[in-house]
């Protein structure tokens, strides 16, 4: 059973394997490279996610309304990121990201979570500008 | 096309030896210590041979060892000599090129902890499953154990190992790893180049499928599967999918399921492959809504797969330089290291094999030399066989804890490398180097990677802070690779029809000079986040003495 004729039919299935597999390779000339999309209601920097925030929060109209604010909450962390912020208001912003990420399904109080701290998130991207405008490295890219 | 096809597989394969060669190498040593010095009485008992404790306790002791798949086959063929039973040398197997300190910390970094620790138990469900289900089925799959004699003590049991290691490396093993890297010509063969970047985004049902597909006839070390999987979870892939490359991908080739059917017989191997299949398919569909991320923005593609494709564009040639560029960029110096072993022990093992036809080596191995009055100290003690297996066997588990901190530098070594990496990159990206860009995009992403599993090995944990300035970074890369092969696009379209015009909305060079000052701006963030690291208390952010290198370098 496991001697030479286990090896045997082995060797016959490799060799048609790699037959088949050489009469289907597909044609290679096509080039299936795909762009990232993303996506047209994702901010481009900080200042604007928080301008988007308080502007959303208090025109939530429709479930992709609601479904585009919590995106925007989710992207709050990762554009904050993308400035001079230190960790501690980092760490903060990621707080408020948690708790309004378990709002999701409450689209009320999200928003109302929001504008309890818009101020608060004025302050923050206010401090992202004058950092980033410091270190000479501007947060407006285009 | 078949060029591009040949020379592709040659590549590929050429790759994987190379990756695999420090793994192989373990395999032969763990084999030879387990023949010599440990003994087949002792390898069963250390896999708990007829407790219910088989399958854990081989589950256990392939999480430790750093072996790959191509590596694993000298050890399984050794446990079964040694008389175990199949669905414990199937267990260790499947475990083994799984995880390992190294690539465990790897994972630990890039996916949220909690999936390490879900796909590491599901490993464990995998293996005593089809473990339980195959000895039960088939209860006669232990061979007689072979009986070999214990070298004495001194120059001989030392010599023993060596000459295990040389006969292994011309045996049969040596044929299934061969068999086992025959799976990446299949793949060459089947995926054109980059053609597998769309096929297993998250919710997509049929992706834990193909990458089974897919999984099955690849190699991947350790740590590579584990960076595939970070990078999957990164890109909202498919957690089935996932799962499928980590057990598959990392855990079986075709050399492993060659091996199995030679020695258990091709029904027992079908019936193992398909519970193994079922078992992997079930748990990875299961798994793929409870452990979705939902912290970040799915792609719709990755590169990830791209090691796994046709290296060549059919229409592209030169085949043969790019084959040795790509060779000698790639190859690192614990690769090289373990070819070179490679290549004495198997010298060695020629040597071997010419004194076995003229003189009785087994004989001389296993007979204990004269002991004269004279020639016994009260100071010399005689370890046992057993202690010194196991020495080598712990031994080789501490090396492959201490080189984590050798493989993972402190973050001021890492920063350090990237600086350099850094300039590489984005002075080729400015003055349209496409190609030196892209070669050093793969190598950042590398050390970016490593700068945050160097954090978490000496400070035991990573800020969710300095993740995401790392996050960012490892985005910005992607995006600008991107740019990059957008604008080689566009030169090439242009140089095959230098009569139309090209009207763009965004001018490629434009869009790669973007994306560069925001991987610069990017870049300069993470290091200050990293190098503040030991502070108690955040700083203001410091100012930059070096702002040129955001404009232009």
């Amino acid at each position: 059973m496991t001697g030479l004729r286990t090896r045997k039919l082995l060797c016959y299935g490799m060799m048609m394997l790699l037959c088949a597999t050489g009469c289907l390779s597909a044609d290679g000339e096509h080039d299936e490279h795909a762009d990232h999309e993303i996506p047209a209601h994702k901010p481009e920097h900080f200042v604007e996610a928080i301008e988007q925030l308080s502007l959303r929060s208090q025109a939530v109209k429709s479930p992709q309304d609601n479904q585009e604010l919590s995106d925007i909450v989710g992207w709050l962390p990762e554009l904050a990121a993308q400035t001079d912020l230190p960790k501690s208001d980092w760490d903060r912003i990621h707080e408020l990201t948690l708790q309004w990420q378990m709002l999701e399904e409450q689209p009320e109080k999200l928003a109302a979570a929001i504008q309890d701290h818009q101020t608060e998130l004025d302050t923050l991207s206010q401090r992202a500008l004058e950092l980033d405008t410091s270190n000479s490295l501007g947060q407006k890219v285009d | 096309m078949i060029d591009a096809i040949t020379w592709g597989a040659v590549l590929r394969v050429a790759q994987a030896a190379s990756q695999a060669a420090p793994f192989i190498l373990t395999g032969f040593i763990i084999a030879a210590v387990f023949r010599r010095w440990i003994g087949p009485a002792n390898v069963r008992k250390l896999f708990g041979d007829g407790t219910w404790r088989s399958l854990p306790q081989a589950w256990a002791l392939g999480m430790l060892l750093p072996v790959c798949s191509l590596g694993v086959i000298p050890v399984m063929r050794e446990m079964k000599r040694a008389g175990l039973t199949g669905g414990t040398i199937l267990a260790f197997g499947l475990t083994a090129p799984l995880f390992n300190p190294l690539s465990v910390l790897y994972g630990l970094t890039l996916s949220e902890p909690f999936t390490i620790f879900a796909f590491s138990l599901c490993s464990l469900v995998v293996v005593t499953v089809i473990g339980l289900l195959f000895d039960w089925v088939f209860p006669t799959s232990a061979q007689t154990p072979e009986q070999t004699q214990a070298s004495p003590y001194g120059i001989k049991r030392l010599t023993s190992v060596l000459v295990s290691m040389g006969r292994d490396i011309w045996s049969y093993s040596t044929v299934y790893i061969l068999i086992g890297l025959t799976g990446l010509i299949v793949l060459n063969v089947v995926l054109p180049k980059s053609s597998f970047q769309s096929y297993v985004n998250g919710g997509d049902p049929l992706a834990p499928l193909l990458m089974t597909a897919v999984a099955i006839p690849a190699y991947a070390t350790p740590m590579l599967a584990m960076s595939q999987l970070g990078t999957m979870f990164q890109h909202g892939n498919s957690v089935g999918a996932a799962f499928a490359l980590l057990i598959l991908g990392a855990g079986l080739n075709f050399g492993i399921m060659v091996w199995m059917t030679v020695s258990y017989g091709w029904k027992r191997s079908a019936v193992w492959m398909t519970v193994l299949l079922a078992v992997v398919l079930g748990l990875g569909y299961g798994l793929e809504k409870p452990l979705y991320p939902t912290d970040i923005d799915a792609a719709d593609h990755s590169h990830a797969f791209d090691v796994y494709c046709c290296p060549f564009e059919y229409s592209a040639d030169n085949h043969w330089t790019q084959v040795q560029q790509k060779l000698a960029d790639d190859i690192r110096p614990e690769e090289i290291i373990g070819l070179l072993c490679l290549a004495a022990i198997a010298i060695a093992g020629l040597v071997v094999l010419l004194i076995d036809r003229r003189f009785n080596l087994e004989a001389w191995l296993t007979t204990p030399p004269t002991q004269t009055a004279e020639s016994k100290s009260s100071f010399d003690i005689v370890l046992p066989n057993w202690v010194l297996g196991g020495s080598a066997i712990g031994g080789l588990v501490a090396v492959s804890v201490v080189l984590c901190f050798a493989y993972y530098p402190s973050p001021e070594e890492c920063l350090d490398e990237i600086f350099i990496i850094k300039g590489e990159v984005l002075s080729a990206a400015r003055s349209g180097d496409t190609e030196h860009a892209m070669y050093w995009i793969p190598i950042w992403e590398d050390w970016n990677r490593r700068l945050q599993v160097g954090v978490y090995l000496r400070q035991l944990s990573l800020s969710d802070y300095h993740r995401m300035k790392a996050r960012v970074v490892a985005d910005q890369l992607e995006l600008l690779e991107h740019a990059l092969e957008h604008e080689q696009r566009e030169m090439r379209e242009q140089e095959e029809d230098d009569h139309h015009d090209h009207h763009h909305d965004v001018d490629p060079h434009e869009e790669v000079d973007y994306y560069a000052t925001r991987l610069a701006r990017a870049h300069q963030r993470m290091v200050r986040a990293y190098l503040q690291l030991n502070d108690t208390q955040s700083k203001p952010a410091v100012k930059s003495t070096d702002a040129a290198e955001t404009e232009g370098s």
